[in-house]
């Protein structure tokens, strides 16, 4: 089974003010900020099997501008809940310095008001399945030079110069 | 034999008036060393509340900050650390003191903290983070244990051990850090 993987901010969905286990009206900081669309798009990552989520991960963590290591919060949802919910997408060069993998990446595309609601449904849906994963600092350095060192994946001097020195 | 007079010739050179003089000299050196440098702290700090402390604090209760690359304002504001830590950090303390009710303000100033060097801020950052761990809101609490989860010290193993978070996911991940923290620092 194919999933897709979207990085979210889990304190902006789960906090002292909002119950996703049984309220679907989500805050307006969770949308607008784990939702924030360009082009009325947004972006996520392509897995054959949820044991190659160190690959979306990966994709997460090695982007261009990236500087810093810092714990992550990501969903994951069977890629055919896009097709399910009316939705579309549409593969495209993710930012990504490892190039083998710049060809998982897909948008969610021509999102619109009702649209993006059923994006955010989807998103709460993971929560309550628990289909949710924190991957903390650490274990982002050891994804990180086991793809340098062991699987050598990763060029890590093609990574900016910040993030080089951090692992 | 001493003489009388002789007793107070050797015990006037014991207490070299010469010597005595130029005691106080350098006292007066290190006294006005003091001032100088007390007043340049005065004025170093005058220079944060009028040049930067408007723009930095706008900037923090106004945007939301990336954390995976730097802002240009947390640039300019190891550079004052670096220009002088103390009256900086006195400063950063009296401002995070100010700012406590402002949750926006808070996050961003974790997101700040916890890329900066500990090693410039050593246990003031602590202190700060610690702070945040009880205040209500859950990605202040959040970003606390980032900070934390960053320098990976001793001190932020003591913090992290002392506390129990809600909801579920925060003390999983506050449990996870502490975790990693016994790991690499040989606690178990």
């Amino acid at each position: 089974m194919s999933y897709l993987v979207r990085r979210i901010s889990r304190a902006k969905w789960d906090n002292e003010e909002y119950d996703y286990s049984n309220d679907d009206n989500a805050p307006s900081d969770a949308i607008t900020s784990c939702l924030r669309t360009f082009n009325n798009e947004l972006s996520t990552w392509l897995i054959d099997d949820l044991k190659d989520l160190n690959q979306a991960i990966l994709c997460l963590i090695t982007g261009s501008k990236q500087e810093n290591i810092n714990t992550i919060h990501l969903i994951y949802f069977d890629i055919e809940e896009i097709n399910k919910r009316g939705l579309s997408i549409e593969k495209t060069t993710g930012d990504t310095v490892i190039s083998q993998y710049q060809g998982l990446h897909f948008d969610i595309k021509s999102l619109n008001y009702e649209t993006l609601g059923v994006v955010k449904d989807i998103v709460l849906d993971c929560l309550r399945k628990d289909y949710y994963k924190t991957i903390t600092k650490k274990t982002l350095k050891d994804i990180l030079r086991e793809s340098v060192n062991k699987s050598k994946i990763l060029d890590k001097s093609l990574l900016n110069e910040k993030l080089q020195s951090k692992f | 034999m001493a003489t009388q007079s002789n007793f107070y010739k050797f015990s006037n050179t014991l207490y070299n008036p010469f010597g005595f003089a130029s005691m106080l000299k350098e006292e007066n050196t290190i006294i006005s060393e003091r001032k100088a440098s007390f007043k340049s702290n005065i004025e170093f700090k005058k220079h944060i509340e009028n040049k930067f402390q408007n723009v930095f604090v706008s900037t923090l209760k106004n945007q939301e900050l990336e954390i995976d690359y730097k802002n240009q304002i947390e640039f300019l504001l190891e550079k004052l650390f670096l220009e002088n830590e103390f009256v900086t950090k006195d400063w950063l303390n009296e401002i995070y003191v100010s700012n406590y009710n402002d949750t926006k303000f808070l996050i961003n100033i974790l997101k700040i903290i916890g890329n900066l060097d500990k090693k410039l801020l050593k246990s003031f950052g602590i202190v700060i983070s610690g702070s945040a761990l009880v205040h209500k809101n859950v990605e202040v609490k959040e970003m606390a244990i980032r900070v934390f989860e960053n320098w990976n010290t001793i001190e932020s193993y003591t913090f992290l051990k002392n506390c129990s978070l809600v909801p579920k996911w925060l003390n999983d991940y506050k449990n996870e850090v502490l975790a990693n923290i016994e790991e690499e620092l040989c606690l178990i």
